[in-house]
């Protein structure tokens, strides 16, 4: 579970502080950086867990723009089972050749470092903190990503498949592919591979699949189940089957369900498919495309499953519904003054009568 | 799927708690609503008894509906919080609950933290304040409640005298599932 995330210097989130909960909802005005910091934990995995370059992950087009300093500052802690991970990286930009590097990276467990990588050089440390090899790495990716898993760094490894455990994204049903021929890990930021995700999740959790149909039969009037059917040559396609008045069981692809429907399926698969402590999901708008009386059970739902099934889940939200259920006991309010930088606060900065999306409405937090 | 239960309570620990004691009976997130808490000065249980009247008069024209109301009693006595409920009704000119209302009241005293503390495997007492477990995960005390209700089929003596009152209450409930 995520507990804090400290950035400077990316977009507006300049010498910003979060502290999250298990369960959390983002608010705020538009431009107030919710999305941003979503962005930053995505980046933060491409690095880590999937290896790709700064270059690709860390463009200089994302440095504040009203800041004058080339380096970008990026810190998280992370706490599973009694133990607290913290892992901070700079990256250094020359902004005349367009080119950037880590500058420092560094990985602690219980505040003692399990690895360093510093101006070039990567320290390793067995996992009794006892320090191991040093040499020299390269500046263009990060070094953290690029360890594989051995019998003496499990703790490492342990933080590097928590962040693989991250689930960061925004329900596009719209950009659905219904059919795939892949079994997919990781899901896109927009969704546009679940299918691909189901297919790979459903297998590994088949007691899952049975709460998720449960809950979708509350959910969707005369659904029944999903199956993935045969559609060419290594290839699935997800069929959702509902039960007509007359009891025949008709079978539709994605993309024959409506938005709303395909949303419904892909929300409730986040919650009940990502079966593990390790999880944390982190969803921008969640209440996009779902019917007014959807998103309250849909939030309860994830919020009963954390501790138990589930690790965290942070929402970024604009919707009443979503706000009014979240905010007071869970809320991070974002505001921003003018194009100054991001500010967060668990309480707004006025608090009047009135049901938190009430006071957003007419923009009186 | 329309909401079988209007719960209408304090702060989110209790909408949890409630929740999950309610899972146990099948109730699934679908079946339950929570009207939200407006933030600001007012305390929760000025809300709850505010609220109250126009959430016993919704009840009433929602067949097969039903409202559960968690309002704790903090100093005074639980007849004195119901009386306040009644009070509230008549000046917002709200018949007050009888008989065959689908309304279910759950008075915790001192506070639902008292009941959290008693299901922790505390002895409470009503007038002292169980504060501590304010920030605990209700969600264990739920099942333990749960347990003792419908496996064990009787509470822990010596029971909170405010929970063996809310526990007449709940066949309201049972009547109806």
């Amino acid at each position: 579970m995520l507990t804090r995330l400290y950035v400077d210097n990316f977009r507006c989130l300049q010498n910003f502080e979060l502290e999250l909960d298990p369960a959390n909802v983002l608010l705020g005005r538009n431009g107030t950086g919710k999305t941003s910091v979503l962005n930053v934990l995505s980046k933060i995995q491409n690095l880590v867990v999937r290896g790709l370059k700064v270059e690709e992950v860390l463009p200089s087009r994302d440095i504040s723009l009203n800041r004058q300093r080339n380096e970008q500052r990026y810190e998280i802690e992370t706490h599973l089972d009694d133990e607290t991970y913290g892992y901070s990286l700079t990256v250094q930009h020359d902004l005349s050749l367009g080119k950037m590097r880590v500058w420092e990276e560094r990985l602690e467990h219980e505040g003692r470092p399990i690895f360093e990588f510093k101006h070039g050089e990567a320290q390793l440390y067995h996992d009794d903190y006892v320090k191991g090899p040093a040499y020299p790495f390269d500046w263009d990716q990060s070094g953290l990503g690029s360890l594989n898993e051995r019998p003496d760094n499990q703790k490492l490894t342990r933080f590097k498949k928590d962040l693989a455990n991250w689930i960061i994204v925004s329900c596009c049903p719209p950009i659905m592919t219904p059919e795939t021929r892949t079994e997919d890990e990781f899901l896109e930021p927009l969704m546009e591979n679940f299918v691909g995700w189901y297919r790979r999740a459903a297998q590994e959790n088949m007691s899952g699949i049975v709460s998720l149909f449960e809950v979708l039969r509350e959910a969707l009037p005369g659904f029944d189940s999903i199956n993935l059917a045969e559609s060419g040559e290594n290839s699935r396609a997800l069929k959702a089957i509902f039960r007509s008045p007359s009891s025949e069981l008709v079978r539709y692809g994605l993309d024959q369900l409506s938005d709303g429907q395909r949303a419904l399926i892909a929300m409730y698969s986040l919650t009940h498919l990502s079966s593990d402590r390790r999880v944390s999901l982190f969803i921008d708008e969640p209440d996009n495309y779902l019917a007014l009386g959807e998103i309250q059970p849909w939030l309860a739902e994830a919020e009963d499953r954390v501790g138990d099934s589930l690790g965290q889940v942070v929402v970024a939200s604009h919707h009443p519904v979503t706000i009014d259920y979240m905010a007071g006991a869970s809320g991070r309010w974002f505001s921003r003054d003018g194009d100054g930088p991001v500010r967060v606060s668990r309480e707004p900065k006025n608090v009047v009568d009135l049901l938190p999306s009430e006071t957003m409405a007419r923009r009186w937090e | 799927m329309s909401a079988k239960i209007v719960l209408l309570c304090e702060d989110q620990s209790t909408n949890t708690f409630v929740r999950r004691f309610l899972r146990g009976r099948q109730f699934k997130a679908h079946d339950i609503t929570t009207p939200s808490l407006p933030h600001g000065s007012q305390s929760g249980e000025q809300w709850v008894r505010e609220r109250y009247p126009t959430e016993l008069k919704a009840i009433r024209s929602r067949r097969g509906a039903y409202l559960i109301v968690v309002i704790d009693a903090d100093r005074h006595t639980t007849q004195q919080r119901k009386n306040q409920l009644d009070e509230e009704c008549k000046a917002q000119e709200v018949p007050q609950r009888e008989d065959g209302d689908p309304v279910i009241l759950l008075v915790p005293r001192r506070n639902i933290e008292t009941w959290f503390a008693y299901l922790d495997g505390e002895s409470v007492d009503e007038t002292e304040d169980y504060s501590a477990w304010r920030s605990k995960d209700p969600r264990p005390f739920a099942e333990e409640l749960y347990r003792m209700c419908h496996e064990a089929q009787r509470l822990r003596e010596p029971t909170p005298p405010s929970l063996e009152e809310s526990c007449r209450e709940y066949p309201r409930l049972q009547r109806q599932r």
